[in-house]
């Protein structure tokens, strides 16, 4: 495990079956998914992540500090966000650490959950959610479930560096791409996401709350979506739009 | 070659841009929220996108001059952050902001459109760009 970035978990599991990442990325998607599963599940932290590549930052909930990067869950279902940005010298520690952990608590699949922008989400009613995966494990199990694969394209962020080093490391990660706003905060999108992870994870997470809060939801976290805009300007993150160079 | 004054306004309003991030989105002395923002440009137009959750069509009043967009829009509900540091009792009630263009535009052919809760308005520039023969 990378000594740049440590995993501390409240009490060590011996194992964990699956586990969900979400991190504050395109229209804060996975972000905004991945705590609904949290809140719909009533998942109990378990551990968080250290580390002086993180910026300076503890939040506080119920007069308690917390760090911003926490696990929640239990040996089943195990679920990583961050209430701040990675910050692009911490995302590849990050993710080889992250990988890791997952592969020492033989992690059947690690499922990444972020947005992909569209030009056109203001006139998209439901979004589509497209999957990646690192092996045929992951793609027998998106085409069971009829999520559509992800044919091309660039991926920049977090869940691209988590994807190397689950390639390098040869552990199932499927990533689930819900179209979404590139700058807004996009609480459809995750509520599409959310429904794309029930069927991969055969969950039952409903999301009417969530589409009932969506506006609320997208007034609340328009600095954090403001603040991961701002943290894309180090990672060439604009790439994901561009059309890739294609020959033949 | 010196600079023309539209390049040196715009490196003004980019350097005042980068200070206008790193400051809070809100007045809780005026109840105002600051929504996101997007400018995008193209050889002939300006587009401004912003995210105006909360916010019914009918009640935006959006005003364009040459160089600037300005919006005031009320939320259909009071927006609290009940336990927010050390505000005890936080309220929002209405969005404002003034948006410096990048360029000068057509305030007369100006267009706008709300869309689940997204204004997008399109702004043709006032000076267009002059088409040369290629020989």
């Amino acid at each position: 495990m990378s000594e740049e970035m440590r995993i501390i978990e409240n009490k060590p599991l011996d194992s964990v079956k699956h586990c969900l990442v979400g991190m504050p990325d395109t229209g804060l998607t996975g972000m905004i998914a991945v705590s609904q599963i949290v809140e719909s599940m009533k998942l109990h932290e378990i551990g968080h992540i250290e580390s002086d590549l993180l910026p300076p930052v503890m939040v506080i909930h119920d007069g308690e500090p917390k760090l911003p990067i926490r696990f929640f869950g239990d040996s089943n279902l195990t679920v990583l966000t961050s209430e701040t940005p990675i910050g692009t010298r911490a995302i590849a520690p990050l993710s080889r650490s992250l990988t890791a952990w997952a592969v020492k608590k033989k992690v059947e699949m690690l499922v990444s959950v972020s947005g992909i922008a569209v030009q056109n989400r203001m006139e998209i009613q439901i979004p589509q959610v497209f999957g990646v995966a690192t092996n045929e494990k992951g793609k027998k199990r998106l085409k069971e479930v009829e999520i559509q694969v992800l044919e091309e394209g660039f991926m920049v962020g977090p869940h691209a560096m988590i994807i190397r080093e689950s390639l390098s490391k040869g552990l199932t990660n499927v990533v689930l791409l819900a179209q979404s706003h590139s700058g807004y905060p996009d609480p459809g999108a995750a509520a599409s996401a959310i429904n794309a992870v029930n069927k991969l994870l055969n969950l039952k997470v409903d999301v009417k709350k969530l589409l009932e809060d969506a506006e609320e939801i997208r007034v609340k976290t328009r600095e954090l979506m403001q603040r991961t805009t701002k943290s894309f300007e180090g990672m060439a993150k604009t790439q994901e739009q561009e059309l890739p160079a294609m020959y033949g | 070659m010196f600079k023309s004054f539209d390049d040196i306004e715009r490196e003004i309003d980019e350097a005042f841009e980068g200070l206008i991030s790193s400051r809070p989105m809100w007045d809780s002395s005026t109840g105002r929220l600051e929504p996101l923002i997007q400018v995008t440009e193209s050889l002939d137009k300006i587009v401004v996108t912003m995210d105006l959750p909360l916010v019914r069509k009918e009640d935006i009043h959006l005003t364009v001059e040459e160089k600037h967009l300005s919006l005031e829009a009320p939320l259909a509900r009071c927006v609290k952050y009940a336990r927010w540091g050390t505000h005890s009792d936080c309220k929002f009630s209405s969005f404002y902001t003034v948006v410096n263009l990048p360029t000068r535009v057509n305030p007369d052919e100006a267009k706008a459109k709300f869309l689940n809760g997204v204004l997008s308005v399109e702004l043709p520039k006032t000076v267009k760009g002059k088409k040369i023969n290629v020989e």
